[in-house]
């Protein structure tokens, strides 16, 4: 019996209203197809009508919590355009926000995936510890998100050095319990027999469809903007690219959690070798050309291309996120997976989620039943209690209850 | 360093691959290179797979020529991003489709077509990606000679919501 699942367009899973179609054999997944667009903001058109000034507000718009990522990109393009080196302050102070963002990224990446298989303990943990780095966002800089922080030449406002302990602070309450989330993450046998092997994409997969960031990292592809182009202070710091080799979503989630480790390390460092002095380049004019700009967002590499034709406006802006790459390769880490499991597989390679309408409707053909989100998450939340029925272990991790009690 | 990469990487498609390429260098970490169209998919075949970079995006932009499509490599080991520069001419905007090189280009593909009408030959699902309902096929936006005001005339600032299709 064949029948077709529509999921979305709206869908707590997308960063944009995305539609896609499974067709599904039985339980398992024959075919997928995507639909996008219904969200398209014209933002690259728009962008040809503002001064660049202007330019960089309007792209910190394009994602709610990818605010840092999109402007320091744009920045670097039109840095590369006018070939000019920035200040040093102002190369740590991109660092440390772009830092803070990843870290607040992964985390409530980690909650809604642990939400989708039932583990509603990490949803609760993770997105508790979430909320002092937004805190610690708002300390240093007025706001959660959105900040506003950035301009062509360096940042817009500087950071108060006298706010960098309180940032030691929150890390050194925030790693312990990071080291904790990583060691039940590795050490829970029903979430590794849950995510194993589930939504594999190959290296070779991965290539062809030239994913980006931790999809590409869990999948054995050693790539990393912040080492390859080493923009910011990336190169004066000490951190590792963590690299995984198996490509299913129990990789995907490991790479999150141990970059959040790395990115912790980063913060650090940075907090205390920032150096003194100018934050911002006086930048008088753009001449024609063309410049790159990238940036490792915590989705992965963001490109920005930019043409100036010498006046005040952009001729051509484009921006590539790095939703747009990953999301592609569900064609072929979907096919042949169980209903229960696409939940999972589709919000494995975390596109972001800046859409608040949450709604998922499946058509069974033959029957006429429609399913619902929750029927959706409840399939996927029953497959993990029979696993963990199976093995004979309590599921939800007992163990980081027990030690966060 | 990197100069030298880039350096190693012109030599290397001039000597083994005997091919003589316009290009310029504006900076350390990026070169673009002129390729007419006719070469766009062997040249690509040899940058995607034997020399192992990375897509990462194609851009296009409505110029006096035509229509240029550029094509962002990069190659992660060496630090540098290559672009391979092309025409579509205005009279004939037809492109090789790369899809059977690098799958990751349907996407990208599918939405120039869709925003700025470039055709591209052997895609295996060339329709539309990004554009509102309210536009028609030939109808592109992201040309110089798109008329906005013609389209809020005929469409009004925001386009009407068709009652008989939101039902259902």
């Amino acid at each position: 019996m064949r029948s077709i699942i529509p999921i979305g367009p709206f869908h707590p899973l997308q960063d944009e209203p995305e539609n896609f179609v499974l067709t599904v054999e039985g339980e398992t997944v024959v075919d997928i197809d995507a639909n996008i667009g219904y969200i398209h903001k014209g933002i690259e058109l728009l962008a040809q009508q503002k001064t660049y000034d202007q330019v960089v507000f309007l792209v910190e718009r394009i994602c709610g919590i990818c605010s840092i990522t999109h402007t320091v990109c744009f920045c670097n393009a039109v840095e590369d355009l006018l070939q000019v080196d920035i200040p040093p302050r102002a190369k740590y102070i991109r660092t440390i926000l772009g830092e803070i963002e990843r870290i607040h990224s992964h985390l409530l990446w980690a909650g809604l995936a642990g939400h989708f298989i039932g583990y509603n303990t990490i949803f609760m943990w993770t997105w508790k510890y979430r909320e002092p780095i937004l805190d610690m966002m708002e300390y240093l800089t007025g706001n959660r998100q959105s900040c506003g922080m950035l301009k062509v030449g360096g940042v817009r406002r500087d950071l108060d050095d006298s706010k960098f302990p309180e940032l030691l602070k929150t890390l050194d309450e925030l790693e312990p319990k990071m080291q904790m989330l990583a060691e039940a993450v590795q050490d829970d046998p029903v979430l590794k027999a849950r995510l194993g092997g589930v939504g594999i994409l190959t290296k070779k997969d991965a290539i062809d469809y030239c994913v980006v960031g931790p999809t590409a990292r869990a999948s054995g592809i050693d790539i990393d903007v912040r080492r390859d182009e080493s923009y910011a202070a990336y190169s004066d710091l000490d951190w590792d690219v963590v690299l995984l080799s198996s490509g299913d979503v129990y990789a995907k989630f490991l790479v999150r959690v141990l970059e959040i480790i790395e990115s912790i390390k980063i913060l650090r460092q940075a907090a205390q070798k920032i150096p003194a002095g100018n934050f911002l380049l006086k930048i008088k004019e753009i001449p024609p050309g063309e410049g790159i700009g990238r940036y490792e967002a915590p989705r992965g590499e963001d490109i920005h291309y930019i043409r100036s034709n010498g006046s005040n406006y952009p001729e051509r802006v484009k921006v590539r996120a790095p939703s747009y790459m990953n999301i592609p390769s569900f064609y072929a880490s979907c096919i042949g997976q169980q209903i229960a499991d696409v939940t999972i597989t589709l919000a494995s390679v975390d596109p972001c989620y800046s859409c608040t309408e949450r709604m998922i409707s499946a058509k069974d053909l033959t029957t006429h039943k429609k399913w619902q989100q929750q029927d959706l998450i409840k399939l996927s939340t029953q497959k993990t209690l029979s696993i963990s029925k199976a093995l004979g272990i309590e599921h939800d991790l007992p163990r980081l209850r027990k030690l966060l009690q | 360093m990197v100069k030298n990469v880039i350096e190693n990487f012109i030599n290397r498609l001039e000597k083994e691959y005997k091919l003589r390429l316009e290009h310029q260098q504006p900076s350390e970490k990026r070169i673009y290179i002129r390729v007419p169209r006719e070469y766009l998919i062997e040249l690509a075949k040899i940058i995607f797979k034997d020399m192992k970079a990375k897509f990462c995006i194609a851009s296009a932009i409505d110029i006096r020529e035509g229509f240029e499509v550029l094509y962002h490599f990069s190659f992660d080991k060496e630090g540098f991003i290559c672009t391979l520069r092309t025409l579509a001419p205005r009279d004939d905007p037809t492109l090789d489709s790369l899809v059977s090189v690098i799958p990751g280009t349907t996407w990208i593909e599918r939405e120039i077509y869709d925003i700025m009408g470039v055709k591209f030959k052997g895609h295996p699902n060339l329709k539309r990606l990004l554009k509102a309902d309210s536009l028609d096929e030939n109808e592109y936006p992201f040309r110089k000679d798109f008329d906005i005001a013609k389209y809020k005339e005929k469409h009004g600032i925001a386009p009407k919501i068709d009652s008989s299709s939101a039902e259902r």
